[in-house]
């Protein structure tokens, strides 16, 4: 071979690679395969797959897709929104139980279980493995075993009852309003005895380190693969007891970096991006309008606030605090941070939850207000304080900026500090934080569920503003497992007033959900929990 | 001293410091703030949980209890777990090992191919302009963060002239990996004979591995310069010129293979720039590999992985080190006496 | 006079003058910044580079040019006492070893050694991580990382000079072992000491970039060189090439101009390792 040739052949090559540049995202799969396959870009990986554990959102998603549980939320179609669906309050679908009834007066629930769902195994579903579930989570080293006995009132194991092969009961102490969401939860999925007690040990009966990196559960998908920073593969599960699902392959693939998350839906190189928040609310603005890609956006439960460390000074003074309610500037951070994609938070409870009041909060931004109770509460400025943020957290990094400006107009000297999610808990707990920016999603959607964990006295790890009020505290005791609706909703608002007029949180914002993905996808559901099941997506 | 019993010496040297260094990756964990059974436990757990958690990970035992099932753990090969992937770290770096690698070997090629020529042309053209721009390259190189490098190269070649792939990893989205034998794309897809994959890999390695060769190129550059200078410089050269021999010859036959020896020295210095970009440029281009590992675990504070990166590249250092001076010292006995 | 000499290396002198201009704007920053580096501003938001934002704006629509000349303060802060305590230090250390000797001498050399068993990057990432990321920290970090250049350079020097016949002479007039140190044998060691700290605030300015550069250095909101690149890194790939260009090449003239200032004072003060490196 000349040399010229060699060169010349050098140089092919070259315009070669270049050329599968120009066309690295076609797709180059057959589109009838393409077509059933729903690629989806996260930045999560999966740190277990035991339902009964707390997760990483990947960890969730999963497990939501490859495990049923015995009932689940339903979703209605959402006006002016085609193709979208959201769970309503107190509304079940049948999933393993094909129906369900109380007695005792709502202390026991009985659920029939459907006949005919087996699991991969081929072994059928039946009331053992549902006490199985129930009892794994009750004694398991995991998540349940707090939420069960705080929730639906539930000690013991023997309360969890077969009654024959097809009927599963279980006996609460008491009538417990948040046990059918609790019942919901994908961490009370049900996973197929045999299979467990199979891999159980001496140290570990319940089997967690098999069913952490395993699945064995009744469910529209399965795992085919996991390899962590790369991708996950989930494919239908045959023989599943519904129709099979129109995607037959779910390719969940980790894309750390959020403009590249971005860059990959302008190009329709995937189907949608997940997460949370998974884009930016600029982002998500930004592709707004973009051809092929459509956004969906639905309020959620989500709440955002400016924590106030209650047990530190200056913030143990019901005037500063409400003086930093009035210096909070929502109208700039509402469209600059949020980019509409969130609104006021004008209760501690969540705006979609059953009860909640907007018209109780006096709270807007108005700094001679804020200025006046600092001097009424006689603290002299300039007090520092450092105001945490979690690192990779966008909208707190982002909001944290604008409420830093306006606290320094009323005398605070504040200093953004930002910490690892480990670091953040760490200090939290400890009392560590003078302001923090912090969040929380409540999973049931319940005022009782919501105040309990974020004011109550006992809620150690939860209750980050180290509120401490006896008669909420007793107000919280007597609401939780009150049946009557009415009672509740009344309690609920008296609530509601204590937590405004003390001006616990720096209300900020409730978030919406949104989700980016390509103009032909219908059939994306969000739930309370927020973790999408991919079971009714399709394309049109 | 006869090479054996140096050789002897020398290995005998790195059992205190591979000692030392397990010490220092064990303290760095155990002062880490941030306590990953809160984390672990999640937002509604109550103290008596996290407790119970922390007792699972053994964070309640005293310091040196604590060490030393750390060093048990070491000679059986338990690296401790990922908290984030929920798997024993071994698992995770076998799978993320071959990335690194891949991309180490192509920059390594990429410094030797452009960095070792530029030298030597610089030495033997000096104080020409070409010297000029290859001492500037020199001296640029080492200036030049790779984390931007990488970000220019990107909107150049990615965003401006759209012939890269976006910094997505090692493969295009819609392309199935080659079978796994080595680990290394590159490789596989050529045994496997996977063209799409191997011209995929190839593609997605451009941009890192020039971006990694560049850093690297900068040091093995003023290196291969300074002793081709000297040799050129040295009585035998000039004999050699006397005697009549061709220039060529003596410049890349002889001279040459003298001026790479001193380069041996240089593998250590070689090894820091290529870990130490290799974590910057793999998070630039979210390319798989230890580096990206390493720093997400650093962010999330995950202990298992942060200790086993740490421990992992520290002992690659020192048999890096040691060969360097066992080649040396082979090469050049006077070493040895030292 | 090395001065004269230095001035008349045009490159050296050029390089002399960037670090000038750098220490002038990082101690003028709030004088000389147009706007102030935190305030946001929501109506130019990731604007190009104008008249009015003459190196274009960030996210947040705070000015770029400001944002950078305040984070130069930090970086030349960082580094300079990095390097300030590093040599202070590594000098200490490497006086006692070199001139005691013994298990003095054993004692640095094996923490010396465990020291480099790292490669100074990687180190220096671990420590920032496991005290948790302040900007102290980050000083920590590397001047731990540069100890060693300096206990080592200090020592081999006091190794040698000890046995000179001044030093000799020093003894035997009765001055005291840390008179002898101090007055007799360490003006010797100043000017390697000069090249390798000018060497060195090179390296660490690129430490501190890239440490905040993967989220482990310098927080934000405060402005660095290195953590301002990872804020446009997002944008490269859109197309807005401002937020990157601009902070990348203030570290590189930066470092550049350091190295080639240490290189230059190498050839003068240090002649014998001419070439080397």
């Amino acid at each position: 071979m000349s040399r010229r040739m060699n060169r010349r052949s050098f140089l092919k090559g070259t315009v070669g690679v270049a050329a599968i540049g120009a066309a690295g995202f076609r797709p180059r799969r057959s589109q009838a395969q393409d077509k059933r396959t729903l690629v989806v870009a996260w930045d999560t990986d999966i740190d277990t797959l035991d339902p009964a554990h707390f997760k990483a959102i990947g960890g969730y998603v999963t497990v939501a897709n490859c495990y049923d549980t015995l009932i689940g939320w339903k979703v209605r179609p959402i006006k002016d929104k085609p193709g979208f669906f959201r769970s309503q309050p107190a509304e079940w679908d049948p999933m393993i139980a094909e129906s369900w009834s109380t007695e005792r007066d709502g202390a026991t629930l009985v659920f029939k279980i459907r006949k005919g769902a087996t699991f991969p195994s081929g072994r059928p579903v039946t009331a053992h493995a549902a006490k199985y579930c129930f009892d794994r989570g009750l004694q398991s080293p995991g998540y349940m075993r707090l939420v069960i006995p705080a929730l639906i009132q539930v000690k013991s194991p023997e309360q969890f009852e077969v009654r024959d092969d097809y009927t599963f009961a279980i006996k609460m102490e008491a009538p417990s309003p948040m046990a059918l969401d609790v019942v919901t939860l994908s961490n009370n999925a049900i996973i197929d005895p045999e299979e467990a007690k199979a891999r159980a040990t001496k140290d570990d009966p319940w089997a967690g380190e098999w069913l952490k990196r395993n699945v064995a559960g009744v469910g529209p998908y399965h795992l085919v693969k996991n390899e962590p920073g790369v991708e996950v593969v989930l494919e239908s599960t045959k023989g599943y007891w519904r129709p099979e699902p129109y995607f037959s392959r779910i390719v969940l693939k980790f894309v750390p970096n959020e403009a590249d998350r971005v860059l990959l839906l302008k190009k329709k190189a995937i189907d949608m991006v997940v997460g949370r928040p998974g884009l930016s609310p600029k982002n998500v603005k930004s592709l707004e309008g973009e051809q092929g890609l459509r956004v969906f956006q639905v309020p959620d439960t989500t709440c955002h606030w400016l924590c106030m460390n209650g047990g530190k000074p200056p913030f143990d003074n019901k005037l500063v605090r409400q003086a930093v309610n009035y210096a909070i500037p929502i109208q700039a951070i509402l469209p600059n941070v949020l980019f509409g994609y969130g609104t006021q938070m004008k209760s501690p409870v969540p705006h979609l939850t059953p009860g909640y009041s907007s018209t109780l909060s006096p709270y807007k931004h108005d700094i001679e207000k804020a200025r006046a109770l600092m001097k009424e509460a006689g603290v002299k400025g300039p007090i520092p304080v450092d105001l945490a943020v979690r690192v990779g957290y966008t909208t707190h990094e982002a909001a944290s900026v604008w409420i830093q400006r306006e606290l320094e107009k009323i005398g605070f000297k504040v200093n953004i500090v930002r910490e690892t999610d480990a670091t953040f808990r760490q200090v939290a707990i400890k009392g560590g934080h003078g302001l923090s920016l912090e969040s929380f999603q409540s999973w049931v959607n319940d005022p009782w569920y919501h105040l309990v964990f974020n004011f109550h006295t006992k809620s150690k790890f939860t209750n980050a503003s180290f509120y401490s009020n006896p008669v909420l505290d007793k107000l919280i005791d007597e609401s939780m497992h009150e049946t009557n609706s009415e009672k509740r909703i009344g309690a609920g608002l008296v609530a509601q007033k204590i937590l405004i007029d003390d001006a616990v949180w720096g209300f900020l914002w409730y978030d919406s959900w949104t989700r980016v993905m390509k103009a032909d996808l219908s059939g994306i559901e969000k739930r309370w929990d927020t973790f999408e099941r991919y079971y009714a997506a399709k394309r049109t | 001293m006869g090479f054996g019993r140096y050789v002897l010496h020398r290995l005998l040297l790195v059992v205190p410091t591979l000692f030392g260094v397990t010490l220092i990756s064990f303290t760095l964990v155990y002062v880490l703030p941030g306590n990953p059974a809160l984390v672990k436990a999640g937002s509604l757990a109550t103290p008596e949980h996290v407790a119970a958690i922390e007792r699972q990970m053994g964070l309640d035992r005293p310091v040196h209890v604590q060490y030393w099932r750390y060093l048990t753990g070491l000679l059986r090969a338990d690296l401790g777990e990922s908290s984030s992937t929920g798997r024993p770290v071994l698992e995770d770096f076998r799978q993320r090992v071959p990335a690194t690698l891949e991309l180490t070997l192509a920059s390594l090629l990429v410094a030797a191919a452009i960095g070792i020529p530029l030298g030597v042309l610089s030495a033997v053209h000096r104080d020409t302009a070409l010297d000029h721009a290859s001492r500037l390259v020199g001296v640029g190189g080492v200036a030049m963060p790779s984390f931007w490098t990488g970000l220019l190269l990107l909107y150049v070649f990615f965003y401006l002239l759209g012939v890269a792939p976006p910094p997505l990893g090692r493969i295009a989205a819609d392309v199935v990996p080659p079978t796994r034998l080595t680990g290394l794309y590159v490789i596989d897809g050529a045994l496997t004979g996977h063209g799409t994959a191997l011209l995929s890999a190839l593609h997605h390695l451009m941009l890192p591995a020039l971006t990694l060769g560049f850093a690297v190129m900068a040091p093995l550059t003023r290196m291969v310069r300074a002793t081709m200078l000297e040799i050129l410089e040295s009585d035998y050269v000039k004999a050699a010129w006397a005697a009549g021999l061709p220039r060529r010859r003596v410049i890349y036959g002889d001279a040459l293979r003298n001026a790479l020896i001193p380069v041996i020295t240089l593998l250590g210095v070689i090894f820091g720039f290529l870990m130490a970009g290799n974590v910057v440029v793999e998070m630039v281009f979210a390319w798989p590999g230890l580096g990206h590992y390493a720093v997400t675990s650093l962010v999330t504070k995950d202990a298992g992985p942060i200790q086993s990166f740490v421990l992992f590249v520290a002992v690659m250092y020192v048999l890096v080190n040691l060969s360097v001076d066992l080649l040396y010292g082979l090469a050049d006995p006077r070493i040895r006496l030292r | 006079m090395p001065w004269r000499r230095l001035a008349r290396n045009r490159l050296s002198f050029a390089a002399l003058g960037a670090i000038l201009v750098v220490t002038v704007a990082a101690l003028l920053a709030p004088w000389l910044a147009p706007y102030d580096p935190d305030e946001p501003d929501a109506a130019v938001a990731l604007a190009s580079v104008s008249v009015r934002h003459p190196l274009g704006t960030d996210l947040y629509g705070r000015d770029q040019l400001s944002r950078l000349i305040h984070a130069g303060r930090v970086d030349l802060l960082v580094a300079l006492s990095a390097t300030a305590i590093a040599l202070t230090l590594g000098a200490t250390l490497g006086a006692a070893a070199g001139y005691r000797g013994g298990w003095v001498d054993h004692l640095v050399m094996r923490g010396v050694d465990a020291v480099m068993a790292f490669p100074a990057f990687i180190l220096a990432l671990a420590i920032t991580a496991a005290l948790g990321n302040s900007t102290a920290n980050v000083v920590a970090a590397i001047a731990l990382t540069h100890v060693p250049i300096y206990t080592r350079l200090i020592r081999g020097e006091m190794l040698k000079a000890r046995e000179t016949e001044y030093a000799e002479a020093a003894r035997t007039v009765g001055n005291r072992p840390h008179q002898i140190v101090l007055y007799h044998l360490f003006p010797n060691c100043v000017p390697p000491l000069i090249v390798q700290a000018t060497l060195a605030m090179g390296f660490a300015i690129l430490t501190v970039a890239a440490l905040s550069f993967i989220g482990l250095g310098i927080q934000p909101p405060q402005s660095e060189w290195g953590q301002m690149t990872a804020e446009g890194a997002g944008y490269v790939v859109s197309g807005e090439w401002w937020l990157v260009l601009f902070p990348g090449f203030a570290i590189m003239l930066t470092v550049l101009a350091f190295n080639l200032v240490g290189d230059t004072l190498r050839d003068l003060l240090d002649p014998r390792m001419r070439g080397v490196r």
